[in-house]
């Protein structure tokens, strides 16, 4: 198998192993790492709380829904969550790159085999 | 012949990294716009208080008033979500501060006042490039208002919904004040859930004192506040849900001090 062949099955293995990457951690927008700031909004609810509220009726009927969340993990994001280097790992930047490196493969391929063409019918 | 075929080898050992520069340059655009999109920056925020003073009932106060005071630095008071076409943000705070006067011993639900004070530098969305922008003078301007504000004027249609020895819950509609971005807008909350509880042994693993549980749903436009944005309504809703949670305790603030939970230790991060 030639470099550049070998190149692209790479890129390929590598874009793959993203997109799988990106779907389980939940197909976020942004790629975002544990964040203390995030950690600090929050606490785990005090043991029996929730026993002692289902208790005086304050979790009955459809107003007592669960409220939504946000939890201080790593998501590995369809685009750039910031500037910095951990925040710009995502699918996008790593589909990029793939391309850029396939494409430049691809290419400098191709003009090897045109000017080992060139060579060959001029020695004829 | 040879002169030439030296030529052309020269010509094309320079040719592929031409190629391979001009490839570069069709697709760095692309990517730079990309990112650029992505990492889009409103003017950098000057780091507003994490914290404020709390609010404090009036002097002055009908005997037997009961004052419950907001636990907070604890669970999550308040998530909000917007939910835009292009991204869906969730974030959230536990800096809400502030109390609430119960109302009389058959109807506590019928608060005859509360106050609650939300610091805008605690709200936080996991992404710090985020939460650096919704606190600028672009968004929440942070710097110029530093809290959104909720004064009760008083609740409305009181439903009792259960009754215990030790406990009452309600239902009724907030009736008060909302103050955002320097904006101020009367507001009605329905659907508000109350729980009073007796202190016992078991609300005492929670906090001192008799505690209230108070949750709540609504939503807000950030148009109704005076905020406008490019990026509304694609990747920020105009209308942002909220989902409350207070716990309040009519402990003294020393004594819920003093039974707080060890504060975590401080981070590097911490705006």
């Amino acid at each position: 198998m030639t470099v550049a062949r070998s190149l692209h099955v790479i890129g390929a293995a590598v874009v793959a192993a993203a997109m799988l990457l990106w779907v389980a951690t939940g197909s976020e927008g942004f790629t975002r790492w544990p964040n203390e700031r995030l950690e600090r909004s929050d606490a785990p609810i005090t043991p029996g709380e929730s026993d002692l509220l289902a208790e005086a009726g304050f979790t009955d009927e459809a107003i007592a829904s669960p409220m939504p969340n946000i939890e201080s993990r790593f998501a590995f994001g369809l685009v750039p969550g910031g500037p910095d280097p951990r925040h710009l790992l995502s699918l996008a930047t790593t589909i990029l790159l793939v391309a850029v490196l396939s494409g430049s493969a691809l290419l400098w391929s191709r003009r090897r085999g045109a000017h080992a063409a060139l060579t060959t019918s001029r020695a004829l | 012949m040879t002169a030439s075929l030296r030529c052309d080898r020269r010509s094309h050992s320079l040719g592929a990294p031409r190629l391979a520069i001009a490839s570069l340059a069709g697709l760095l655009p692309v990517a730079v716009l990309a990112t650029a999109a992505a990492l889009a920056a409103d003017p950098p925020a000057t780091k507003p208080p994490a914290s404020c003073a709390e609010p404090q009932p009036p002097q002055s106060l009908p005997e037997g008033t009961i004052v419950y005071r907001t636990l907070s630095g604890r669970e999550a008071q308040v998530t909000f979500t917007s939910a835009a076409p292009l991204e869906r943000i969730v974030g959230k705070s536990n800096g809400i501060v502030g109390f609430a006067l119960a109302g009389p011993a058959d109807e506590p639900a019928r608060l005859a006042g509360a106050t609650w004070v939300l610091p805008v530098a605690t709200l936080a969305t996991g992404l710090p490039l985020r939460d650096e922008h919704m606190i600028s003078s672009a968004w929440l301007d942070a710097g110029a208002h530093p809290d959104i504000r909720f004064e009760l004027t008083r609740v409305d249609a009181i439903r009792e919904l259960k009754r215990g020895e030790d406990f009452t819950t309600w239902s009724g509609t907030l009736v008060g004040r909302m103050t955002l971005h320097g904006v101020s807008r009367e507001m009605q909350v329905p659907d508000a859930r109350f729980s009073f509880l007796k202190e016992s042994a078991r609300t005492r693993a929670i906090a001192p004192g008799n505690l209230l549980f108070l949750k709540c749903d609504y939503a807000i436009k950030l148009s109704d506040f005076g905020i406008r944005h490019a990026d509304v309504p694609g990747k920020v809703s105009d209308s942002v849900s909220l989902s409350q949670m207070l716990r309040l305790s009519s402990a003294t603030p020393d004594a819920i001090r003093k039974a707080a939970p060890a504060p975590s230790p401080p981070s590097a991060t911490a705006p």
